[in-house]
């Protein structure tokens, strides 16, 4: 994202080997401990990719990143936006690494991975 | 998504590109092509380097004078596994691993390897190279052992960031790796590695 704002930024590795995410230091930034990036932005602290990503674009509209307020297209963007870390991160990885006893039909947040591949593919092909 | 590039497609390339490589998701055409767009984009911020130059095996380690045959993954039915909490080893053996395996996850590497010499676990899965050094480092490499079959192999790549000044040299980069790989190169490089003491 940053790239594609051409801003300068710093980056800060966390070691996972290690558990450096779950250390007092990185737990004060991002208390969930978890992979995805954090963000500092003067003042502003942000976790969650997709948190991050709407920020961004909108704090720096220079680069057309974003769909302003206002705009019909908005609403499309947005959910596309959440779509990733909503529904396709979790239908993989709950594909790869199934659960012992089978959810039951419906109670996902994302629905089912097939129709998930199906709506992302029609989305990626202009087509959706 | 496909007529104007949004931080929408900084999220959702990301997904579509890391689900290919992984093969997490399947290789739809509307995928590949749509994952080539972003890789063109600097968000991908990486291009990698065809063809891989090594193999990247994942391993079973046991402890010294514990280990047992193994050749196929049902070979670790009925034994108590561990690895690090954060690996992942591709959808296949992720899955089966969930299913039919009982292997713990431990909050890092140090505790994954205290794990198995406290025989709170009887094998520790982990990439074979990172885990020599790991051992070494922790410097129990002499209480522990690599067992000969390994669990499956990706292939490793070598990228270039976007923003090299040596993009222009990329071409000739992968010959070289070509050839370094093919001749022997890459693999008297990791043999000296494995002797060499951890840094």
């Amino acid at each position: 994202m940053q790239e594609e704002l051409s801003q300068p930024y710093d980056v800060k590795l966390i070691k996972l080997s290690t558990g450096d995410n779950l250390k007092l230091d990185y737990l004060e930034i991002n208390p969930m401990g978890k992979v995805v990036p954090a963000l500092k932005h003067g003042d502003t602290v942000i976790t969650e990719a997709a948190a991050i990503c709407t920020y961004l674009a909108d704090e720096f509209p220079g680069a057309k990143l974003n769909i302003p307020i206002g705009t019909p297209r908005r609403g499309v963007y947005l959910k596309w936006l959440f779509f990733g870390p909503s529904c396709i991160a979790p239908a993989v990885i709950d594909r790869a690494a199934p659960r012992k006893e089978e959810a039951r039909r419906g109670m996902l947040g994302y629905g089912y991975f097939e129709i998930v591949m199906n709506v992302v593919a029609q989305a990626v092909a202009g087509r959706g | 998504m496909a007529e104007h590039f949004t931080a929408a497609d900084v999220i959702v390339g990301a997904n579509i590109r890391w689900g290919l490589m992984f093969k997490m998701i399947p290789p739809r055409q509307e995928f590949i092509d749509y994952a080539a767009r972003i890789a063109a984009r600097p968000a991908a911020y990486l291009d990698f380097i065809e063809p891989p130059f090594m193999a990247d095996p994942v391993a079973v380690v046991v402890r010294k004078g514990a280990g047992f045959a193994y050749a196929e993954w049902r070979d670790l039915k009925g034994r108590k596994g561990v690895t690090n909490a954060s690996e992942s080893y591709g959808d296949k053996f992720d899955a089966y691993m969930a299913k039919e395996l009982s292997v713990a996850r431990a909050e890092g590497v140090d505790k994954a390897f205290a794990a198995l010499l406290a025989r709170q676990a009887d094998y520790l899965i982990i990439g074979l190279y990172p885990g020599r050094d790991e051992a070494r480092r922790l410097r129990i490499a002499g209480k522990i052992a690599f067992l000969p079959k390994e669990i499956l192999s990706s292939a490793m790549y070598v990228a270039f960031s976007k923003k090299s000044k040596c993009g222009a040299l990329q071409a000739a980069f992968a010959g070289a790796i070509k050839t370094a790989a093919d001749d022997g190169q890459v693999r008297q490089l990791l043999q000296a590695a494995n002797k060499a003491p951890s840094h």
